[in-house]
């Protein structure tokens, strides 16, 4: 095997431990949104090393291209994919682990229309803001 | 190099099915849709290796493929759940 070679798979080995850890955390973390936090991170490193195994493999405009495509597709949609169903989750009150030590969105929400409660009162909000000011 | 990536696709195959199980396991929906999101990516990652075995570029068009759809899946079941009743 001649360097090249062996620098692919280590690459490819790399991704592919990554994929396994988020595999291994999906199972083993004790609520939804530790899940998520450990499938999200690890799958997008994991991707990454595969997509350079590949471009490195083929060496060629067409592969780097494609690679360096899946790569920034991965790095702009997981957050969003992530984010878009914890917030899904936080609203149909998904149970969460018993050691969950913080809620900052506790009571923020409206059940019925989904704002938040800083958005909705709005009006209220300047003329805090005003008074605020008026003080100095 | 050939030994090695099939080590590396057994590797993903065992971890696509540890996926799986977290799939039909699930307590809440959410949980399930987070399984088969994790499932498409690996998807993703088995066709990419694919690639590099029999020395196709095709099977990256693949992947690309494999990962829009993955996302697409993911937003359409969360605003799908978000919309719908407590479990």
């Amino acid at each position: 095997m001649t360097v090249l070679e062996w620098l692919i798979v280590a690459f490819v080995f790399f991704g592919t431990f990554f994929l396994l850890i988020a595999a291994i955390g999906l199972n083993r973390m004790p609520d939804l949104y530790t899940r998520m936090h450990g499938a999200a991170k690890s799958t997008t490193l994991g991707i990454t090393g595969i997509m350079a195994a590949t471009a490195l493999f083929f060496f060629s405009s067409a592969a780097v291209t494609r690679a360096l495509l899946v790569v920034l597709f991965f790095f702009l949609t997981a957050p969003v994919a992530t984010h878009v169903l914890a917030r899904a989750a936080y609203f149909r009150n998904v149970r969460r682990w018993h050691g969950t030590v913080l809620d900052e969105l506790e009571g923020q929400y409206d059940p019925a229309s989904h704002t938040l409660a800083s958005q909705a009162a709005q009006p209220a909000g300047e003329t805090e803001q005003i008074a605020e000011r008026a003080r100095d | 190099m050939t030994t090695a990536l099939n080590l590396a696709l057994f590797i993903l195959v065992v971890s696509t099915a540890l996926c799986v199980v977290r799939l039909l396991r699930g307590p809440s929906l959410p949980d399930r849709v987070v399984a088969l999101d994790q499932v498409g990516i690996h998807v993703v990652a088995l066709s990419a290796v694919y690639s590099i075995q029999v020395g196709q570029i095709v099977f990256l068009d693949v992947a690309i493929v494999a990962a829009l759809l993955a996302f697409i899946a993911t937003v359409a079941f969360a605003r799908y759940l978000e919309q719908g009743k407590d479990l």
